[in-house]
């Protein structure tokens, strides 16, 4: 893999880290025509896959017939270690080219059929016989460059032996662990599977490894110690990733398809090394190894490829500047009843009720001057000026004397609001600014953070200290409860990112998202997370997360089509584990 | 007989829940679960019933099985009413749910009791009181209008769950062809896990 075609040409003389000029989910991905797509893959159908490990021979020369249980059937005659003929019982005779790699006892080969936008990927266990085959075409979304999938499981024929009774099946024996792999093509990732739909991925080498992203992925268990792992960057470029990965050697042979950034076709097979990083808890019943997806009230896939996948910007799509405006005007909500993001809310606090102060921001940050009339009313001004706002507000005391309130900026063009942590032990206070309105999405909400002080009658506050960015939870999985039937899991997989994760009915991991992050130390074991849903719904969540008491209280700042809402989140949380993580970020030497 | 009941027994300590049965294709009555009594005169006899409560078993287990199945639009042809156009909605037991829940919207009949199941025969032959012991998973779908929620909702969830286990009594016509449910009603021991937040009842 070439990453220079990410840069200007001879703009990477110096710079050894890989930043691209748009993070993955800014990126404007062409949608591809199927007749471009058609002529991209033809040649790659003719000479196969590419691949930097030579190409194993041990096909060459032989005969498979792949059996599968839905009736799909293969018939290949190997002509060397780079050309094969597939017989498809109803699709005529082809000749393309493959590449296979092997794994232990496992044979992995992949090709596209000439002339069509499908091919196959084919694992075979030599031992067991049996088979599975990925079938993989594009054009089978409205956005033609994702590459679709399919399973077939299944066995190679012998003759004179009865077919095996076994067959491969989906699992749930990868969930929760998280590997750093290291491809013979240089490219570097983080990758976790917390779900058993999902899983997360850091581009370490193509992406400059500060965000971690998602994707819809396929969990195959071959046997105790080998599997087979796929995803495809869904709302991204639609690129299929899969390998084979073997769990005690940590190594694996893989195939990766689809168009990148620049609409250039990467076709090419793939051995890596990996080491293991972590495994954090999952949460179905013990008895429940994975074989079944639990998809509760939803119609069970009836389609070909069929398979949950958050298109976020499908349900939220994005809204104009003057539709912003008019929901606004239509309605906003401050600290609305009936919220189930609060349903485990941290009790109200009337710590305010009665105190003014100032809160001073460093570096050009804001000064507000606050009057707390009572538990819920407070009035506020940028220092200098006349005239007082009145706003609702909400309070929670996360720990003893550290205050955590949210309010609108009424007045303020942007509609903004602020959430602000106060420590009235040490003085400080950090606020999150937020704002509606990128330059990407006239509904999606910005933010700032400042680090200040409070000044406040009987207190000083200190000249130099601060609160402070933290990757402390970085790596770290908590569980959130936030009312009945509304529990995720948030993985902090970068020091500028987070994943999260929708439980399945059983307790699986399921749906997942991604998005920009940030953490801030408030005290030990006490946090303050922020995290933007960008290129989804919008929202700027701010919570207040105590390690110790594994309870978190915060704000939700949302615009959508129902308006503008500011509201409370509260949820308990469990430690599902940790990965260890944080060494593979910062700056670095190459 | 087997095939009665002594309903003044149950109607003492019931609390009156209405149940909806609702689809697609046709609503289905609401009824007080106290209305036990067949319609029709003196029971039949047990020779004289057999026929009938075999078919109305039956058509019981096709009535389970497609609620189950969530085929709301092919329930509609084993009751006795017109169709309407209100979208599935079923069992609605009178719970104090938790915030930003919406009422329950689905049900499962499971764990059938059959030894204690019974099906009563007016001697008329034309009505029929039904007995089936069961325990039925309930859903409620939580307000939809939170992007977590809404996510969930993509995966079959967002939705709270308990069980409930009683009876269910189920009311029969005969048509020109075959029985027909004319009510239903589920006579509920109350939720399981309790509700949170929740009264009971």
């Amino acid at each position: 893999m070439d990453i220079r075609g990410l840069h200007p040409e001879g703009a990477a003389s110096v710079q050894k880290i890989n930043y691209p000029k748009e993070q993955m989910h800014r990126i404007q991905y062409t949608k591809l025509t199927q007749s471009r797509i058609t002529a991209e893959l033809a040649p790659a159908a003719l000479a196969g896959p590419s691949s930097a490990t030579p190409l194993s021979d041990a096909l060459a020369g032989k005969s498979l017939k792949i059996a599968t249980d839905g009736g799909l059937q293969l018939n290949y005659t190997f002509k060397s270690r780079n050309k094969l003929v597939l017989q498809e019982p109803g699709h005529g005779r082809i000749e393309s080219g493959y590449g296979a790699l092997t794994l232990d006892g496992v044979i992995l080969f992949s090709h596209l059929i000439p002339g069509s936008q499908r091919g196959y990927t084919v694992v075979i266990d030599r031992g067991s016989n049996l088979a599975t085959v990925l079938e993989v075409w594009f054009s089978g979304y409205k956005d033609n460059r994702e590459v679709q999938r399919e399973l077939h499981y299944g066995y190679v024929e012998v003759s004179g032996k009865e077919p095996p009774q076994a067959r491969h099946a989906l699992t749930n024996r990868l969930e929760g662990k998280g590997y750093h792999w290291r491809q013979d093509t240089g490219i570097e990732t983080l990758e976790i599977y917390p779900s058993v739909l999902y899983s997360t991925f850091v581009e370490l080498t193509r992406f400059g490894g500060e965000l971690c992203f998602c994707g819809p992925s396929d969990y195959v268990r071959l046997d105790d110690e080998t599997y087979l792992y796929s995803r495809v960057e869904a709302e991204f470029s639609g690129t299929m990733s899969l390998y084979v990965l073997d769990l005690n050697r940590v190594k694996q042979v893989g195939m990766r398809l689809g168009f990148d950034e620049q609409d250039t076709l990467h076709y090419y097979l793939f051995t890596g090394t990996g080491e293991l990083l972590g495994q954090i808890a999952h949460f179905e019943p013990f008895d429940d190894h994975g074989e079944k997806v639990n998809l509760g009230n939803r119609p069970p896939p009836t389609n070909k490829g069929e398979r949950p996948v958050y298109r976020p910007l499908l349900t939220n799509p994005a809204m104009t500047k003057a539709e912003v405006e008019e929901a606004i005007a239509r309605n906003t909500a401050v600290f609305a009843a009936r919220n189930p993001m609060a349903g485990n809310s941290l009790p109200l606090s009337a710590y305010l009720a009665g105190k003014e102060l100032t809160v001073r921001y460093d570096d050009g940050g804001p000064v507000l001057n606050y009057e707390f009339d009572t538990a819920n009313k407070l009035r506020w001004r940028r220092e200098g000026e006349a005239q007082w706002r009145e706003e609702t507000y909400q309070a929670w005391e996360p720990a003893p004397d550290v205050i955590f309130f949210g309010h609108l900026l009424g007045g303020a063009p942007d509609h903004d609001g602020v959430a602000v942590a106060i420590d009235f032990e040490n003085a400080l206070t950090t606020c999150v600014h937020g704002r509606i309105g990128t330059k990407y999405m006239a509904n999606e909400a910005s933010r700032k953070t400042w680090f200040g002080v409070v000044e406040m009658e009987g207190l000083t506050a200190p000249q130099y200290r601060r609160h402070q960015f933290t990757d402390e939870l970085v790596g770290r999985a908590l569980t959130w409860n936030y009312s009945p039937g509304l529990t995720s899991m948030h993985v902090y997989t970068t020091p500028h990112s987070f994943s999260w994760i929708i439980f399945l009915g059983g307790g699986a991991g399921g749906l997942e998202w991604s998005g920009p992050a940030q953490y801030v130390k408030l005290r030990d074991d006490l946090y303050l997370f922020n995290w933007l849903e960008e290129a989804c719904n919008g929202t700027l969540g701010i919570l207040v997360i105590n390690m110790r008491t594994l309870h978190d209280c915060g704000v939700g700042y949302h615009c959508g089509k129902q308006g503008l809402s500011l509201s409370g989140i509260g949820a308990q949380a469990r430690h599902a584990g940790s990965y260890d993580i944080r060494r593979f970020y910062g700056p670095k030497q190459a | 007989m087997k095939s009665t009941q002594n309903h003044s027994a149950r109607k003492a300590s019931l609390v009156e829940r209405r149940t909806f049965i609702r689809n697609a294709g046709a609503a289905l009555s609401a009824t007080v679960v106290a209305s036990t009594a067949a319609v029709g005169a003196e029971p039949a006899s047990d020779h004289d019933a057999k026929p009938a409560q075999d078919e109305i078993r039956q058509l019981h287990h096709i009535f389970v099985e497609r609620l189950n199945g969530r085929r709301y639009e092919e329930l509609g042809d084993l009751f006795d009413h017109q169709p309407d156009t209100q979208r599935p909605a079923v069992a609605h037991f009178e719970r104090h749910l938790p915030d930003g829940v919406l009422p329950p919207v689905h049900d499962y009949l499971v764990s059938h009791e059959q030894h204690l199941d019974s099906v009563a025969v007016a001697s008329d032959r034309r009505s029929a009181t039904a007995r089936f012991h069961c325990a039925t998973r309930m859903e409620a779908a939580l307000i939809a209008t939170l992007p977590l929620i809404e996510m969930a909702r993509q995966q079959g969830q967002g939705v709270i769950q308990w069980w409930e286990s009683g009876i269910l009594e189920s009311t029969w016509v005969r048509s020109a062809s075959t029985w027909k449910i004319e009510r239903l009603s589920f006579r509920s021991n109350g939720p399981w896990p309790p509700l949170p937040g929740s009264t009971g009842s």
